[in-house]
C-alpha cells in the first residue's frame, strides 16, 4: 500500500481500492478488458505509450511494478517528460507485447528531440 | 499532485453495481479504470472543477441543485464511443465528486445512475449532502442560508 493513511477516514486511494476489488476471481481480468476500452478512445491529444499501456490492460501502477520502476515515473514517461533507459525501453517492449517498431513510435511521438 | 479518495458510500455504490451483474457491472469497471486512469493524468485532474469542461472521453460540471444548497458538488460522465453509430454516448452511470482544499483530493462522493434525478428528498441526495457536511467541507452562503468554513 501507498502511503496515504495520513487521511483518516474511511476512505480509500482508488489504486487500494482496486486491489480490493481484484480479491475476487475473474475482477483482474474485467478491469484489464476496461482499460482496453479505455484506449479505445485515446486518439489525437493522448500519449500513445498510454494507448499501448491500456491495450495491454495494465494500470500505471501495474506496469511500473512490472518493469521495475514507480507509478510516478510511469508517468512521466506517458507525458514525455522523462526519457527512459535502453534497459527500461526493452523491459517495456517485453511487457507491453508490442514490436519495437510500435514502441520506438509511440517514444518518439512523446518527445521528438530526444530521439534525433 | 492531487489525490484521488473513494469515499466508503461510493465505494459501496460500485460494488452494488457490480454485484448486480450484466451491463451494470460492465459500466461499472469502466467507471473503476477511467477513475484509475483519472489519478495518474495531471491534465484530467486540473479540469474537474472547470465548469462545463467537456473531453472525448468525459465531461464535467458543476451541480447547480447542491450549489444552490451552499454545497460545491460536481458530476462526471464518461462517454463510450459507438463505431456503429459513429458517436460518443455516456455511460448510465455519474461520478459525483467534490474537492477538499486541506488535502488536496479529489472525493468520490457517490457513482449514481443516471435515471437518479437530484431530487432533494431523495435518500440518495440526502446521503450525498451529509457526507459532505461529515467531511468539513466548506458551504458557501445562499440566499436563506448561512455559510460555513471548518
Amino acid at each position: 500500500m501507498e502511503a496515504h493513511a495520513s487521511i483518516e477516514d474511511d476512505s480509500l486511494d482508488i489504486d487500494d481500492f482496486i486491489s480490493q476489488l481484484s480479491k475476487e476471481d475473474g475482477v483482474e481480468e474485467e478491469l484489464a478488458e476496461s482499460r482496453r476500452w479505455l484506449a479505445g478512445a485515446i486518439e489525437k491529444d493522448e500519449s500513445a505509450l498510454k494507448k499501448l499501456r491500456l491495450n495491454a490492460g495494465l494500470s500505471q501502477k501495474r506496469l511500473a511494478e512490472l518493469v521495475g520502476l514507480r507509478q510516478p515515473n510511469i508517468s512521466e514517461i506517458e507525458s514525455g517528460q522523462r526519457t527512459p533507459s535502453v534497459p527500461t525501453i526493452l523491459r517495456l517492449k517485453e511487457v507491453l507485447g508490442v514490436s519495437g517498431d510500435d514502441l520506438l513510435k509511440a517514444l518518439v511521438s512523446l518527445n521528438p528531440e530526444q530521439y534525433e | 499532485m492531487y489525490k484521488l479518495r473513494i469515499e466508503k458510500d461510493a465505494q459501496d455504490d460500485i460494488k452494488n453495481l457490480i454485484a448486480e451483474g450484466g451491463k451494470a457491472r460492465a459500466d461499472a469497471f469502466k467507471i473503476v479504470a477511467f477513475l484509475e486512469e483519472l489519478k495518474g493524468n495531471r491534465l484530467w485532474l486540473n479540469e474537474l472543477l472547470t465548469r462545463k469542461f467537456e473531453h472525448e472521453r468525459f465531461d464535467v460540471d458543476r451541480f447547480l441543485e447542491y450549489w444552490n444548497q451552499g454545497l460545491d458538488i460536481w458530476r462526471l460522465k464518461v462517454f463510450e464511443f459507438v463505431s456503429a453509430r459513429n458517436r460518443s454516448y455516456p455511460l448510465p452511470l455519474r461520478v459525483i465528486y467534490c474537492y477538499d482544499q486541506q488535502s488536496l483530493a479529489f472525493r468520490v462522493l457517490a457513482v449514481c445512475k443516471r435515471d437518479f434525478d437530484y431530487q432533494p428528498d431523495h435518500e440518495q441526495t440526502k446521503r450525498i449532502c451529509s457526507l459532505y457536511d461529515s467531511l468539513g467541507l466548506p458551504k458557501h452562503v445562499t440566499r436563506g442560508s448561512r455559510g460555513t468554513r471548518h
